[in-house]
Parts: C-alpha cells; structure tokens; sequence
C-alpha cells in the first residue's frame, strides 16, 4: 500500500486500507502533506483496494489533520466499500462521502455482548 | 465489599502505560481452545475478566503458565471437560466465548447462560442461531447451552444486530468448519481485527475482518501462535479524558492511537491540545477548562459507546452545554444520576442526555453500575470537591488495569479502601 503524490496538494492511495497496513499509513501520512500548499487537500482513493474499518478510521484521522491546520480534507472516489462503511458508522458528512449507491444502513442496535 | 477513596482537585501530570485490549484478549484467550498446539498471548492486562477466562480454561483441563510479563502460554491439550459452569459465567457473560471453539474443535459445548453487566437486552441468540446455520444441534436445558456438532459445515450467516461478541464466536467456530463461511453485518471493531489476525497466525482463512462481511474458509487443523494483544484504546481514551478534566498534561504510551480518532476529534473540540506518535499520545489542557462537545455514539470508527460515560462526566464540568446521544446500547446513562448526586446538572430523555457544565462537582458516596459507569464516577471525583467514594468498583475491576496505580502514578490522590 502506498500514499502517491499527484501534485502539490492532492495524493492518491495505491493498495489496501486495512488493520494490517493502517498503522503504517497513519504514521507516515502526516509528514507527507506537511510540505502541500493552499488550503485544500486532496487524496484519490480510486485505487484502494481492500479497506475495512480500520481504513475508514485513516481518513478521519486525516481530516482531524487537516482540522489542526485549517486545511480541507477532500476525498475523491472512495469506493463503494468504503462508501458503505461511512454510512453504517454515520461519517459521511465527516468524510464528504455522499450516500452510497446500493449502500444501506445497517442495524446497529441491541448488541448482544461487548 | 472494596471501595475507591478519591480526594479530588489535583491537576493530573505524567506518563503512564496502556495494558492490552479487554475486548480483546478475552475472545483471543477462548480461540486458543482450537489449535492442537500451545499459544502464546502477550501483552495482557491484569484485569479480573482475564482471570476468570483462565480460570474457565483451567477447569476445562488447559494448562496455563503465566510470565511476570503477563505473557500467557495456553496449552489445550490436556482438555477434558467441554463445560463454561454457571458460578463462572455469571461473573462475565463473555465467557460465552467458548462456546464456538469448544464446539467447532471438539464437537461438543456446555455453556451455561451468562449473568453479566446490567447494559440494555444482550441475548445470546444470535450466537445459537448462527451456530444451528452451521448444523449444530443445540438446546437450552437447566440453564445452558448444551450444543453438539460431529463438524460444522460453512453456512451464510446474516446477523440481525451487530454484535461484537456474535462476530467473534461464529468468526472463531467457522475457521474448523467444513466448507465456507460467510458472516453478513459483522461487527467491525478492531478487537475483532486483532482477533483475526490471531486465527490467521493459527492458520486460519478469514477475509473481511474489519468490514460488514466477513468470509472464513474453514481448514482443518489450527496450530498454536504468538500474538501481542492489540492496546486498548477504552482505557487510553478514559486516561485522556482524566488528563483533560482535570485540567492536566498526560502522556500515555504503548497505545494505537490509529484505533481513536473519534474520540481525539472530540477531545481537541473541547479545548485539548494534542500531539501523537507511532505509539504514543500526549494531552495538555494547559490548566483550562474543558469545552462542552456533542456526542453521538455509532459504531466503529465513530465515536464508541464505551466511551460515552466518560464524556458525560468530562461535559458536567465543561464551560457551556452539550448532548449526549447514545444510539448504540439501551439503558446506558445509569451513571447520570450517580454524578447528578455530585452536583452535575445533566437531563435524560430518551436515548440523549443534555449537559449544562457547572463549575464544580461536590464529593459523594456514589455506586458503580457498570464497567464504564464505574470509570466516569471515578473522573468525576478527580474533580469533585472533597472526597467522594465509589462503591461496587468489582466493575471497574473487570476492565481497567491497575487503574489506582496508573491514576495516582498521574498525581492523583485515590486509594483503595478494603472489604
């Protein structure tokens, strides 16, 4: 997985968004965009491949990032995984993420144990 | 029956180290009963729920040796005894955890009905139902699950509410069972992740953990493995929620700060300054006094449930109002009149509870109700006037390790009183 830079301000991420590579994302991202101009940032994701919950996590990190220096965070693309994802946790107006095609809204009520 | 004894006022300083997940290492403990050689789990926190499952496993016949640095060796190969007894499973309802490995490793499972914490409706169907899917045969007799299987076979499993616990059992029960699995509307924390990935150390073939649909293709056999247990980002959250209520500077490391953003989100919303690393997260509140923020609960990663009643206590002493909205447990603002009895001036309706901040709790006799219940009492009486004692804090027990220890080695002045 990797974090490929576009331009000055837009990066595109190549590969999986998951529990297993999101560590190593979010340590490395934030010195990547440290160097971007204007006040908008933003990253393609029509190349992750994989993303679980953990990669939906990233991108709110990123936006926490980008809130810390009055930067937008824009997210082109997701995939409709990650679009789904979004919905389920509420987070697509967080993220910029408009409704998914096809995505619903899972239940989350009554779990049974934690 | 122990109390905690909290004088309340002092600004919290220092560092402290995060223990392994709870919600992890309890159903990670369970999975080792499927590999035909010993495991290792490392990074265990000294927690009274960690001690009961190896207790459970003990009873069964696994052996268990524990280093001084909580690493846990677990042996199942000496097992002859295939039952979770009710005197156990009413201490922690997640040892119905047991009951997919038992039954996918030896065809056979006796679980009594779990007890618990009092948080909303938690029934166990969902587990029962998935694990009949499988072509177990299952029925509830004096109390237990009694469940017989000569080998589950892979089945597609939609799950009507996500559960967490559901997830892991039938994630766990389907990696021996014949042909492939499919689990629809998983739960998606990442314990269930960490939880994954130690089946996947075992050999096993999970995809999708982390996602709403998970898909284990069942094998054979599973052999033991090491495995460090994911931190908890639960007790990380509550120590930073410490560290900004009193108006402190903490630093915690040995955390995944990747696991909380919501929760840090909502932290620097209420006046904290942060700063992070690879595995490390400092909070500096530079003395002031907190912000009231907006809380509204959802499933991972948005901002967890467990952290809900410490926000509610962070909020009673913020400058301004805020709501609480819990949209994923039933019956969860039991801590609310506990601290409204310190002075808060807290609302419920329904499944929200409006916070005005006043600018001083008072000290009180207060009572834990649940694990979570418990912690925001104890934030509580950091702050509170006087000192305030909490009861019942067997609760807090089960989930926090060492929490007078890592409090007071913060500055903070809480001793535990005994029986």
């Amino acid at each position: 997985m990797e974090l490929l830079r576009d331009g000055k301000s837009r990066f595109r991420v190549d590969g999986d968004l998951t529990f297993e590579t999101v560590p190593e994302l979010w340590h490395q991202a934030p010195a990547r965009f440290a160097g971007i101009t204007g006040d908008t940032l933003t990253v393609d994701l029509t190349a992750v491949r994989r993303a679980d919950s953990a990669g939906l996590a990233l991108l709110v990190a990123w936006v926490r990032w980008g809130r810390q220096r009055g930067v937008r965070v824009r997210f082109t693309r997701p995939p409709k995984s990650l679009q789904a994802l979004a919905a389920a946790a509420g987070l697509q107006s967080l993220l910029g993420f408009g409704e998914a095609p096809g995505a619903r809204r899972r239940s989350h009520g009554e779990p049974v144990v934690t | 029956m122990e109390k905690l004894l909290i004088k309340g006022g002092r600004p919290l300083h220092g560092e402290i180290r995060i223990s392994g997940a709870k919600n992890a290492v309890l159903p990670i403990l369970a999975a080792t009963l499927l590999g035909d050689t010993p495991s290792r789990v490392g990074n265990v926190p000294h927690l009274k729920d960690v001690t009961t499952t190896m207790e459970l496993l003990g009873r069964m016949g696994v052996s268990l040796t524990v280093d001084d640095q909580m690493n846990i060796e677990v042996d199942p190969r000496g097992i002859s005894e295939l039952t979770a007894p009710y005197d156990l499973v009413k201490t922690m309802r997640a040892s119905i955890l047991v009951l997919g490995p038992l039954l996918a490793r030896y065809g056979e499972a006796n679980v009594s009905l779990p007890g618990g914490c009092a948080i909303g409706s938690r029934p166990v169907d969902l587990h029962v139902r998935g694990l009949e899917a499988m072509g177990a045969e299952i029925r509830v007799e004096g109390g237990y699950i009694r469940a017989r299987a000569r080998r589950l076979k892979g089945a597609r499993l939609v799950l009507e509410n996500v559960t967490v616990t559901g997830t892991e059992n039938l994630m766990m029960a389907a990696t021996l069972a014949e042909g492939t699995t499919v689990i629809e509307n998983a739960a998606r924390e990442p314990e269930v992740s960490d939880l994954a990935t130690f089946l996947a150390g075992m050999g096993a073939r999970i995809e999708g953990a982390g996602t709403d649909r998970i898909t284990v293709h069942g094998v054979d056999r599973l052999r033991g493995c090491a495995h460090r247990v994911l931190p908890d980002r639960i007790e990380t959250g509550t120590y930073l929620v410490a560290g900004a209520i009193t108006g402190g500077r903490v630093r915690l490391k040995d955390t995944r700060p990747d696991t909380l953003d919501a929760v840090l989100v909502k932290l620097e919303s209420a006046g904290a300054r942060l700063s992070v690393g690879r595995d490390w997260i400092a909070l500096d509140m530079e003395g002031r006094r907190p912000r009231a923020v907006d809380v509204r609960t959802a499933p991972y990663p948005a901002f967890p449930t467990d952290m809900q009643a410490q926000f509610t206590a962070l909020n009673a002493v913020a400058e301004g109002s805020a709501t609480i909205t819990e949209t994923v447990f039933e019956n969860r603002f039991m801590h609310v009149q506990e601290i409204q009895r310190m002075g808060a001036d807290i609302r419920v309706s329904g499944n929200t509870a409006f916070v005005r901040g006043v600018e001083r709790l008072y000290a009180a006799p207060v009572m834990a109700t649940d694990l979570r219940a418990s912690a925001s009492l104890i934030l509580a009486g950091l702050v509170a006037e006087g000192e305030t004692v909490v009861d019942r804090i067997y609760h807090i027990d089960r989930g926090y390790d060492c929490i007078e220890e890592k409090l007071s080695q913060l500055g903070a002045d809480i001793r535990r009183i005994p029986a």
